[in-house]
């Protein structure tokens, strides 16, 4: 009945061939593998002290040197990014299965739910990541969670006023009319003929918006706003080190160099995919 | 009617603030007292912060100060909560500003250019440097800017802040600060406007505008930039969301006593009354200065302000 499993096969098809979307999809895979294997690859535990070792530079003992306590940067870069990684895509994730619904309804349903939603997203939409941040840190304590929530809650917006959009342009469309005749409730519709309409566009704002939340994750680390040190993080890595900066300059440039890196490859690829499908649309 | 629909949303925001911090979980007072203290003690404290009172009449008091401008007082320092901010507003405004004009001129120039030379060397070389400004974090950018411009060729201070007057002192303090926050936006913006400026160049006004007999060139500035500003400059409205969160984080890297600083040492110290005021500043600017860009938005887009329905969106 729906054309778009096939679809769907022919657009992965087309999206590999462009050079963008395969280098992207390499680096990344290489960034998942290295941060979610850290456990096995990196040279040391991420919390090993070793007084000796202080701002040791890179070399044969610690590889991109040694921070304030003698633990070695790589081994932290890497398990830090595991934090960042987790918390980009977990909080995308939530925002679309959110978000999207969420929008969809609003389009298809229209009226006074449409209202409703289309105000909530508006006061939402603009809302400086740092204030939700603050609020669900004192809510909900300093952990994962609360980062994850505040990130999401600004992304949501996002996916709902586009399926929103994409909603209302297709609920015009006749094989709706078409479906509504044959006697399919609206959820049914919603379900099968509405949302995968939603896939193209969902697709890239999801890859441009993992880029956006591990830099939002870096920043509210960066702040003090993420998990507490010990924890290894790439933000908060970077901040306690900004005063050893002249002093041992790799403790600042490497993870500062792996957000750019995981950020980069997440917008090279969103941009990739736009140029495939495009969709003529701007966004985030 | 719009400056009247951001007071009320800017109220909104305030109601929502103050019975959100009353569901924070803890007994603020037990929070600050520690674990050895006298009950009565702990009943003076409560009486001090009107925390005995019920809920809707703490709410009235708070409010009905909020709109004399009393935020409270500081259970840190015990000083006025408005009056701290108050002496801290200047150099966060001032940084915003500044990163403003860095982003604004760079962002819409190098867009218009990278529009004009659509598909040659210039333009890739302005994508892939937009890329890549758009995929650094402020704070990183802010501190490759020190290595480079303070600790290795001392052109400018690495840290350090100067209260604002109209010398190179207290510019050369703020121009790291300012490049830091504003080239990530104006990466942004350049992609935007090159966006924007290469749909508008498909529209039929401007291929009148080249019929007649105008110069591309002429026709790029008298119509096409006009025009291609428009959906920008909504998008700056959003990005001044951004804006205000990045001068939090320059603040800190580049140790600015502003807002922000005030705002994450209250977060930490859970001084509440702190906390309430920060995130009610922070709404403010971010609200003032949505307005003034729908205000830019009239001025540049007629069809609004006439309330015309436009053809060509």
């Amino acid at each position: 009945m729906s054309a778009a499993p096939r679809g769907r096969a022919s657009t992965a098809l087309r999206a590999w061939r462009s050079a963008k979307v395969r280098y992207s999809c390499l680096l990344i895979l290489v960034l998942l593998l290295l941060t979610l294997g850290a456990g096995w690859i990196a040279p040391y535990a991420h919390d090993q002290i070793d007084a000796a070792a202080a701002f040791a530079a890179p070399g044969q003992q610690h590889l991109i040197g040694a921070d304030a306590l003698g633990r070695d940067v790589l081994s932290r870069t890497l398990h830090g990014g595991r934090m960042s990684l987790v918390v980009g895509l977990l909080a995308t994730l939530l925002a679309v299965l959110l978000g999207v619904p969420l929008g969809a309804l609003a389009g298809y349903v229209g009226g006074k739910v449409d209202w409703l939603i289309s105000r909530i997203i508006d006061l939402l939409l603009p809302f400086p990541v740092i204030l939700l941040a603050i609020v669900t840190k004192m809510l909900m304590g300093d952990g994962l969670l609360s980062v994850v929530v505040a990130l999401s809650l600004v992304l949501t917006p996002f996916f709902a006023r586009m399926s929103r959009a994409k909603a209302l342009s297709v609920a015009q469309l006749p094989f709706i009319e078409a479906a509504q005749g044959s006697g399919l409730g609206a959820g049914r519709i919603m379900l099968m003929h509405v949302l995968p309409h939603c896939f193209q566009p969902v697709l890239i704002m999801a890859t441009l918006s993992v880029a956006f939340a591990i830099l939002a994750e870096a920043s509210l680390s960066f702040l003090g706003l993420g998990l507490p040190p010990p924890a290894p993080s790439w933000g908060g890595d970077l901040q306690a080190s900004m005063s050893a900066f002249q002093l041992a300059p790799w403790t600042v440039l490497a993870p500062g160099v792996a957000i750019t890196l995981a950020v980069l490859a997440f917008n090279f690829l969103g941009d990739g995919l736009r140029d495939v499908f495009d969709v003529g649309e701007r966004f985030l | 009617m719009r400056v009247a629909s951001a007071g009320a949303t800017l109220l909104v925001v305030a109601a929502i603030v103050f019975f959100v911090m009353r569901f924070v979980p803890g007994d603020p007072v037990l929070n600050w007292l520690g674990t050895s203290y006298e009950k009565a003690d702990y009943d003076r404290l409560r009486a001090l912060y009107g925390l005995d009172l019920p809920l809707l009449q703490q709410f009235l008091i708070w409010f009905s100060n909020l709109l004399q401008g009393d935020l409270g007082y500081s259970v840190l320092t015990q000083l006025s909560v408005s009056e701290e901010l108050w002496r801290r507003l200047p150099a966060t405004l001032e940084l915003i500003v500044l990163a403003l004009a860095v982003a604004l001129p760079l962002g819409i120039g190098s867009g218009i250019w990278a529009a004009w030379r659509y598909g040659k060397p210039a333009d890739h070389a302005v994508l892939t440097a937009t890329l890549l400004g758009i995929s650094l974090p402020e704070f990183f950018v802010g501190a490759l800017l020190m290595l480079a411009l303070a600790l290795q060729w001392r052109v400018f201070p690495a840290t350090g802040f100067e209260p604002f007057a109209w010398s190179t002192e207290h510019f050369a303090h703020m121009a790291l600060p300012a490049l830091a926050l504003g080239l990530p936006r104006a990466a942004v913006i350049c992609r935007l406007m090159r966006g924007s400026l290469l749909e508008v160049f498909g529209r039929p006004y401007v291929r009148a505008s080249l019929a007649k007999g105008l110069s591309r060139k002429a026709t790029l500035f008298a119509h096409a930039v006009r025009n291609a500003l428009i959906p920008v400059v909504t998008v700056i409205g959003l990005q001044i969301g951004y804006l205000v969160a990045g001068a939090v984080v320059v603040e800190k890297l580049f140790v600015i006593p502003g807002v922000g600083a005030y705002g994450l040492n209250a977060v930490t110290a859970r001084d509440y009354p702190s906390v309430q005021g920060f995130i009610l500043v922070v709404a403010a600017i971010f609200l003032i200065a949505n307005l003034i860009v729908d205000l830019l938005y009239l001025w540049l887009d007629p069809r609004i302000r006439t309330g015309a329905q436009g053809a060509g969106r």
